[in-house]
């Protein structure tokens, strides 16, 4: 039998890390991370059965005022799964257990997980099994995602329920309401819900899809509903009180409570929060590309032998299309890979501990102005790596509107790869101001990110606020488990998808270059490519070249660089010729747009892919395309404008 | 009062919560009718600000948490906020220093002290305190 299984429960308790444990590391799992759906699906046998688990977005309530909140409303409500798991988190149970009646309102076939049990034991807290079962009238499991203690006894539990054993049904009462409660059911025609009770409810809590649905056959003075709205979820806490009053016993809380303190005092102090903050960012970026550096250079140079020596075979179409076109090209961005799993290893280490949350606490502020939030921070400053784990890095973030806006600005942050670029630029035209140079041009990068946020929140979420309401969990050393299997599940991805991307896109460059001419670039479709292109560039003072190698440069930023060399038929390290060649070719003023040009044209492939696959749409794709090509038009022309004023 | 008006470091009662696109969510966190909140701390700009809702430490904006109508707890008034009236002081929010300082001035746990027009007077004699140290002593009426 197939028995499908949901995972629900408040942000933080250890949904995932139990996902994990019941489906295993070796498993398949899938992700679809999207507009709508962003819910992680994964299978595992267990005895005779399969159990497809579904890990749904964290969530306080199931109501269907926000996008994540609905995601997880809208599965249990429209597509009941055969058992919902409800993870409660054992140290603080009481969101947990509104959350679990929210749900026992809506389906019956639920297990109490309580999680975390092992911190609830180191801690002293003692909880009866029997008095939750009692009250809630469902199955209880204690487990630990830490140790692996109680998965087995789920598992065997969710078969068990899913072939029908129950408990019993308990309905929680809501006292002078029942009535009202009452008079809706009957007033809800069966053919509109089938879950009366459910519906009457949240009817009552001003649930908006409900409210819609309903208020066609609901005659009600609302003035009461808007009573009813806060009176409902209160009268739940306190049932939900009275529960724990039963079934907990033991040491109180205030051990724990005092050392989160005294870290938090520290990590998010007024004076010392930010500067913290800083050197930990500095850390992940020493180590992730510093640190990690040797490896991904070691690579390369294998890349670079393994390219040579299929050259020593010979020079045909086959053998260029395999070293030039795919080893070079696929392996430009697999060398990467290191930097990538290195970044996800640090990250993993922030997010495991707790601190991100702190982290994102201490700039909300300044987020805030840009109609972004304290977590989006961490994601943008990531973009200064490489704009793919910036993206990608966005899955952390719950609010849709937050999380699309983050992943259309990440672009402009400007990336590691384009460094040589412009370093290669400065050093030919601006030799003496290299630093000043460059400081503009990061400087610009930062106020472009932070302009367009502005705008496109403007534009697409009608200057919306995203809120930040955001649980500081407590702080936890990170297993090596944990950490491993949170940067696997990250940067494999980018092995999958931007590599097959990256793959199809060396090909094809490979074949625009060269062709028609066997190698020849002056007369290769590329080259006329570029002379076509040139003609929208020419405002700005480029000449064909430059236009082909910006057009590669969409590939990989650093492929610019490869491709000017090429152009201009120089060596890449031979600076001198390559001055009076190309310092001929354009003016300083042109050469300061094109810098400004690089920084904010298109995405890089690997950036519009992670693009596409992130927010599951091709119409992001298609405005980050056209949107980043304006901007970087648009300022490259003032440039160009500006400076012939000037100088 | 709201939420966002309250002194770090105090505790209040929730009264209501008004509406807003985060209503829900505020609620299913445990921000309900007559549930206790206390407010922990700031951030280094001062907002947002993290508050402790049973045991959890939930993080606000000052926007958001203006939308919850609380009132302080009658044996937990901070002294910048106390109206005329005779009090105890029933504790302190801060650290050694503060301690330090406030004991040369002779002010302890269940110390009496009435405020008359608004000024403070301890055993008969007129004291000043600045705002921020208001902020940090709470206050029982008697
Ligand atoms: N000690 C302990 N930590 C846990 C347990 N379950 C989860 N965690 C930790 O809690 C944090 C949040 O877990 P995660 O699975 O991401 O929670 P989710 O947000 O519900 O998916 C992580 O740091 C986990 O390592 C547990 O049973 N025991
Ligand atoms: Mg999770």
């Amino acid at each position: 039998m197939v028995i499908t299984v949901g995972l629900v429960g408040n942000p933080n308790v250890g949904k995932t890390s139990l996902f994990n444990r019941l489906v295993g590391a070796r498993q398949y799992v899938a992700n679809w991370p999207g507009v709508t759906v962003s819910k992680i699906e994964g299978a595992t046998t267990w005895l005779n059965d399969t159990l497809h688990i579904i890990d749904l977005p964290g969530t306080y309530t199931l109501s269907s005022q926000s996008a994540d909140e609905k995601v997880t409303r809208d599965f249990l409500f429209y597509t009941p799964p055969n058992v919902t798991v409800l993870i409660a988190d054992s140290v603080n149970p009481q969101q947990s257990f509104y959350l679990l009646i929210e749900l026992l309102e809506l389906n019956s076939n639920v297990i109490l997980v309580m999680n975390s049990i092992d911190e609830a034991k180191k801690l002293g807290i003692k909880i009866n099994k029997f008095e939750l079962q009692k009250h809630f009238g469902v199955p209880v499991v204690f487990t630990s995602a830490k140790t692996g203690e109680g998965i087995d006894e789920l598992k065997n539990l969710i078969v068990e329920v899913a072939r029908g054993k129950h408990i019993k049904k308990v309905v929680f009462d809501y006292g002078d309401l029942e009535s009202i409660i009452l008079k809706i059911e009957k007033e809800i025609p069966d053919s509109i819900l089938t879950n009366k009770r459910f519906a009457a409810i949240k009817f009552l809590e001003e649930d908006k899809e409900i409210q819609k649905i309903l208020s066609p056959y609901i005659k009600i003075d609302y003035s009461i509903v808007k009573e009813t709205s806060t009176l409902i979820p209160s009268i739940r806490y306190s049932h939900v009180e009275n529960i724990i009053k039963e079934a907990y016993s033991g040491k109180s809380l205030n051990y724990q409570r005092t050392i989160n303190d005294k870290i938090d005092h520290i990590l998010t102090h007024k004076f010392f929060g930010i500067p913290i903050l800083l050197v930990i960012m500095y850390l992940v970026f020493k180590f992730t590309f510093d640190v990690i550096q040797p490896i991904s250079d070691y690579l390369e140079s294998l890349l670079s032998l393994l390219s040579s020596y299929i050259k020593s075979f010979g020079n045909n179409t086959f053998i260029s299309l395999i070293s030039d076109g795919v080893i070079n090209g696929v392996g430009g961005v697999l060398v990467f890979i290191p930097n990538i799993f290195a970044l996800f290893f640090a990250l993993g280490i922030l997010e495991e501990s707790g601190y991100l949350p702190r982290a994102a606490f201490v700039v909300d502020r300044i987020m805030y102005k840009m109609k972004l939030s304290g977590r989006s921070f961490i994601s943008l400053l990531l973009g200064f790596g490489c704009n793919v784990s910036s993206i990608m890095s966005t899955r952390g973030l719950p609010d849709e509107k937050e999380r699309i806006g983050t992943i259309l600005v990440s672009p402009f942050i400007s990336c590691s790869a384009r460094l040589p670029v412009y370093l290669m630029i400065t050093s030919i035209f601006f030799n003496k101001y290299k630093g000043e140079v460059l400081f503009s041009i990061y400087a610009l990068s930062i106020l472009i990110t932070a302009l367009s946020a502005y705008i496109i929140n403007k534009l697409f979420f009608k200057g919306e606020d995203v809120p930040l309401v955001m649980e500081l969990p407590r702080y936890r050393i990170p297993t090596l488990r944990n950490i491993f299997i949170y940067m696997w599940n990250k940067g494999s991805h980018f092995i999958q998808k931007a590599g097959t991307i990256i793959f199809a896109a060396s090909i094809v460059i490979w074949f625009l270059s060269y062709f028609p001419s066997k190698g020849h670039i002056e007369t290769s479709y590329a080259a006329y490519l570029g002379k076509i292109f040139v003609h929208l560039l020419k405002p700005l003072g480029f000449n064909w070249q430059i236009a082909t190698a910006l057009l590669f440069g969409g590939v990989a930023k650093e492929v610019i660089v490869s491709s000017l060399s090429m152009l201009y038929g120089f060596a890449e390290s031979d600076l001198i010729s390559a001055q009076s060649l190309l310092s001929q070719s354009i003016s300083n003023i042109s050469a300061y747009a094109l810098l400004v040009f690089i920084l904010l044209y298109i995405p890089c492939f690997a950036t519009l892919a992670s693009i596409k696959s992130e927010t599951g749409s091709w119409k992001w794709v298609l405005f980050s395309v056209l949107y980043s090509f304006t901007i970087a038009y648009i300022f490259s022309l003032l440039v160009v404008i500006l400076g012939n004023l000037i100088f | 009062m709201t939420l966002d008006k309250v002194p770090v470091g105090a505790k209040v009662k929730v009264i209501n919560i008004n509406n807003s696109p985060i209503k829900h969510r505020l609620l299913g966190i445990g921000i309900v009718p007559n549930s206790l909140i206390e407010v922990v701390r700031g951030s280094p700009l001062g907002d947002p600000r993290v508050y402790r809702v049973f045991n959890k430490l939930i993080s606000l904006r000052n926007s958001e948490a203006s939308s919850i109508e609380v009132e302080f707890l009658n044996d937990y008034i901070p002294l910048s906020l106390a109206s005329d009236g005779e009090y105890i002081i029933s504790a302190f929010s801060a650290g050694q220093q503060f301690l330090k300082k406030i004991s040369l001035l002779g002010l302890n746990v269940n110390s009496n002290i009435s405020i008359k027009n608004g000024e403070i007077y301890f055993k008969g004699k007129k004291i000043n305190l600045g705002h921020g140290m208001k902020e940090k002593i709470f206050l029982r009426r008697l």
